[in-house]
């Protein structure tokens, strides 16, 4: 079946021990980085997660990435629990799932050459007998990113390219395995915005061609209406709504939603445009406010805000937010 | 700065010249070591002193185990350079012998106690958690002891002999070289392309060997120049203290020699003179080179501006 | 003052001593050889008995420790094979104070002496003046210690004949007050001069954190003021680097002990340092650990000390 669930997290949390210096005793307090958290993601489709710094996005795709244990919750991956899967398991598991990172500039070894880099997943895998046929495997996949495979190339050095080249390696890297399941995170923020448009290009391009299914995390909720099929709006931990991304952009039910979508700069100059935005940062909760995370905020928060969290309800189709005045 | 390198590798090569080549892009530190004139004298001196000791069958003038008769404690000629020792032994010749035992013995310790540290100092930096921390425990507490006495202590236990040395030098002294490495590993886990080796699957030996140690290379070699220093000094005071091999003289044993036989009150100044001074010259030979890595490839990479 | 902070060391600074003891304990017991060889091996018969009693060599491992702890808390480390019937806390009890003497005058001269070289070469850092100082450190560092007392033994003392050839006094001199303590400086002014050679270790130090320092002030203030204010910062940037510094001294005062024992021995100097070497040559084990062991108390208090001069000074770890 084209549509089953692919990958569905369950209550999936993340709570950070944060200890004061030299605190000996009492009771740690404790970072609620990511907080119960649910979402299916099909395959084929783009799941976007749009979010500002602090809310906890990178977070959930490290622990999707099994570099960070959850603290509760599950993962399932095509209906198996993976959420306690060991070394070995997550290793047979890698080879389906990848990251592709935010940093082009951290994210390669300097010292390494394109061709060790992107060759890695395959060398740590076992995959090949001979060096020649990794090479070729190598210059097949730096084709498709778009990248020269000429041997030059390949001796070359992260620091001889070009962000939005790097970030290519980055991608080449990522699928040489055949992986399926992409987590990018915040792959383009860290690029010229000239070159964001081409490298997104080619991510959507192979979509099409290899039938990949993405978990696209972002700052920008333009680029997660472009792209995404299904966005998920998340702050302080929370996700606050969760809908079709036509859906979300024509009809933002959470107050956050139409926060973001009012900042977004429009393309021509509106002298109101600005003016309603509210103020504030997202927080960094050790211990979170009760109610809604977002009552402090929030126009519309009253009283019931401030006492109970909302949850999430189903409003319309498949349109999910969490928020007591919708 | 980035090591460029445009070596083709054919797939056909062996692997032992595909490591050789690999190490091609090392010589890139030559023009930045280059510029330290410092660096450049300690390496010709060093050059100088092994030259000089490798060939010293070729080069002593006198077969330093002889004792002849007819030249005690002559001060030097013509014919005996450094003039002979109580026993009539030649000193000249002596110190090239000696050399070739004061170079391997301080070289290879110092190698054992870099090889030790370092790989403690990975452990620790690594894996972090409570190995580590009981690691830097040990280290400090190590740092605070005295260290000579502590080493005399072993020492008089296990007996005198090259062992002893080695083995007293390396169980106390890997802890300086350990701390930096450690500190040079924790900072290259911080790296996201160690993330990104994670996530795509790699054990652990597999990003120590291919991620971090290739960045901590740098620190390990300058302080293992360093490190030659100090051993080719403990070696030179230990022997001094009678816990050398007699079978194998190093510079250290025949400044022991020099005070046993009573050079000192009859001013036989050549017998003790050119030891030590052979110890210091070389001791600051390695230290120059040491001191010029230091600062231009270890300093450099965290931009602390350098000096010689 | 932050409390904490203090316990902590302080803490440490009991592990460190404790350790120096349990090793004191278990080095002759894990050493070829016996227990009983290491007290009481080469002395006469009668002696043997009573050292055997008193430290219960022939018990149980545990008894045994019991009696040493006991022991070293009363002050018997036992005693020296090669001097006795004195006691090795005899022996240390003389030697002591004229090594404590000699280190503290070496580390009171050379630490301002460090951090006046450091500031200079760090103020001035990659000129000649720099890398003269640098030079003149990095070989002073790398020439032995006891090389460096031999030379100036010979030309200060046995040829120019400037300073004494040995010890710490003049023998059967019989002076008295101030004749005496110009009698002890002048014997001492060799050794400290050998143990001086150390400086460079601070120097380096000193220079390091300087350069580190006025580069971030520098930068900083660097429109703000005109050239007096030089001076300013001179002086503020030093005394920045000066923390470094001070922990480094602790760290060093393990290797300035070590180079005593060298230098004490080519002066013949009554020091620790000197009843260490010899008690080295002639395989006295009691002596040695006691040494040792002294030496290890000396730098755990030195170093605390030095502690506690560090809270002081830093601001940061001070409430």
């Amino acid at each position: 079946m084209e549509n089953e669930q692919y990958f569905e997290v369950d209550h999936l949390t993340k709570f950070f021990p944060v200890k004061k210096r030299g605190q000996f005793f009492g009771k740690p307090i404790y970072v609620h980085a990511v907080d119960d958290v649910q979402f299916t993601v099909r395959k084929g489709k783009t799941y976007g997660v749009v979010g500002e710094s602090g809310c906890g996005k990178t977070t959930l795709a490290r622990m999707i990435m099994h570099l960070e244990k959850p603290t509760s919750g599950r993962m399932l991956f095509k209906g198996q629990d993976i959420t306690l899967f060991n070394g070995k398991q997550m290793k047979a598991l890698r080879r389906q799932m990848q990251m592709v990172f935010q940093d082009p500039f951290g994210s390669l070894n300097p010292v390494r050459t394109i061709r060790n880099i992107v060759a890695e997943p395959v060398r740590v895998h076992h995959i090949f007998q001979n060096r020649q046929d990794e090479k070729i495997k190598v210059q097949e996949m730096l084709e498709t990113v778009g990248l020269s495979s000429s041997d030059e190339m390949l001796e070359k050095r992260p620091g001889q390219l070009s962000g939005g080249e790097r970030q290519r390696v980055g991608i080449a890297s990522a699928l040489i395995l055949g992986a399926e399941f992409i987590v990018a995170d915040e792959p383009v923020s860290m690029l010229d915005a000239s070159i964001r448009a081409d490298i997104i290009a080619l991510m959507m391009k192979l979509k099409e061609e290899k039938n990949l299914t993405y978990f696209f995390i972002t700052h920008e909720f333009g680029m997660a209406r472009a792209i995404c099929d299904r966005i998920a709006v998340m702050y302080a931990g929370k996700m606050v709504e969760v809908a079709d991304a036509a859906s979300i952009v024509d009809h933002p039910l959470h107050p956050y939603t139409q926060l973001l979508i009012d900042a977004i700069p429009p393309l021509i100059p509106d002298p109101n445009w600005g003016k309603n935005i509210s103020e504030g940062e997202v927080p960094y909760f050790t211990v979170p406010p009760p109610g809604c995370r977002y009552h402090p905020r929030c126009s519309r928060a009253d009283e019931l805000c401030k006492s109970e969290i909302p949850e999430l309800v189903d409003y319309r189709d498949g349109h999910f937010a969490a928020c007591h005045h919708v | 700065m980035p090591l460029s390198g445009n070596r083709q590798f054919n797939d056909t090569d062996s692997r032992l010249s595909k490591s050789i080549r690999a190490i091609g892009p090392l010589f890139a530190w030559w023009p930045e070591y280059r510029k330290s004139k410092v660096g450049v004298i300690g390496l010709i001196m060093v050059g100088i002193f092994i030259f000089a000791i490798i060939l010293a069958p070729y080069i002593a003038t006198h077969d330093p185990t002889f004792k002849d008769r007819d030249f005690m404690w002559k001060a030097p000629s013509f014919s005996h350079f450094f003039g002979t020792t109580a026993q009539g032994k030649d000193v000249f010749s002596q110190l090239l012998h000696s050399g070739q035992i004061s170079l391997m013995i301080g070289v290879a310790a110092a190698g054992a106690v870099t090889a030790m540290g370092t790989i403690i100092g990975l452990i620790a930096g690594y894996f972090g958690g409570i190995v580590d921390e009981i690691l830097t425990r040990i280290a400090d507490i190590l740092l605070v002891l005295p260290r000579l006495p502590l080493m005399l202590v072993l020492a008089a236990y296990l007996g005198p002999g090259m062992s002893t040395i080695v083995f007293v030098v390396v169980i106390l002294g890997w802890t300086r070289i350990a701390r930096q490495v450690r500190a040079q590993v924790m900072s290259c886990k911080q790296h996201t392309y160690v993330e990104r080796a994670k996530s795509i699957g790699a054990g652990n030996f597999h990003i120590i060997w291919n991620h971090i140690l290739p960045n901590v290379a740098g620190v390990v070699i300058a302080n293992f120049v360093l490190e030659c220093v100090t051993v080719i000094m403990l070696e030179a005071g230990l022997s001094f203290l009678g816990f050398g091999d007699p079978l194998h003289q190093s510079w250290g044993m025949m400044l022991f020699n020099a005070q046993n036989e009573g050079a000192f009150l009859f001013g036989a100044w050549w017998q003790w003179l050119p030891p030590g001074a052979c110890i210091a010259v070389l001791g600051i030979a390695f230290s120059f080179i040491g001191n010029t890595l230091n600062d231009r490839f270890v300093l450099r990479l965290k931009n602390i501006k350098g000096g010689a | 003052m932050n409390w904490k902070w203090l316990i902590r060391r302080l803490g440490f600074m009991l592990m460190v001593l404790a350790v120096a003891v349990i090793l004191n304990f278990l080095i002759p017991r894990l050493m070829p050889g016996s227990a009983k060889q290491a007290y009481a091996g080469k002395l006469p018969e009668a002696v043997q008995v009573k050292i055997i009693a008193r430290f219960g060599l022939d018990k149980s491992i545990w008894e045994q420790f019991v009696l040493y702890i006991q022991n070293t808390l009363k002050g018997d480390l036992g005693m020296s094979f090669s001097n006795h019937p004195n006691s090795v806390t005899y022996m240390i009890g003389n030697a002591l104070p004229w090594t404590l003497f000699l280190l503290l005058t070496a580390t009171i001269i050379t630490v301002p002496l460090g951090y006046v070289f450091g500031v200079i070469a760090g103020w001035r850092a990659g000129s000649k003046t720099d890398t003269g100082i640098q030079i003149g450190s990095l070989s002073l560092l790398a020439t032995p210690l006891f090389w460096i007392a031999m030379v100036l033994l010979y030309v200060f003392s046995a040829q120019l004949g400037w300073f004494p050839l040995r010890g710490a006094e003049t023998a059967y001199s019989g002076y008295t007050g101030l004749k005496w303590v110009g009698d002890v400086l002048w014997h001492a002014v060799l050794p400290v001069l050998a143990l001086m050679t150390l400086f460079g270790a601070y120097e380096m130090i000193m220079r390091n954190t300087m350069v580190t320092t006025l580069r971030e002030n520098y930068i900083i203030t660097a429109e703000a003021k005109g050239a007096s204010e030089n001076r300013v910062k001179y002086k503020h940037a030093a005394r920045n680097a000066l923390l470094p510094l001070i922990t480094s001294v602790g760290i060093r005062f393990a290797t300035i002990v070590g180079g005593s024992v060298f230098v004490e021995n080519i002066f013949s100097y009554p020091g620790i340092g000197s009843l260490i070497f010899d008690a080295v040559i002639s395989y006295d084990f009691p002596l040695l650990q006691g040494a040792f062991l002294i030496f290890s108390i000396v730098t755990v208090v030195v170093v605390f000390l030095l502690d506690l001069v560090y809270l002081r000074l830093d601001p940061r770890i001070r409430y």
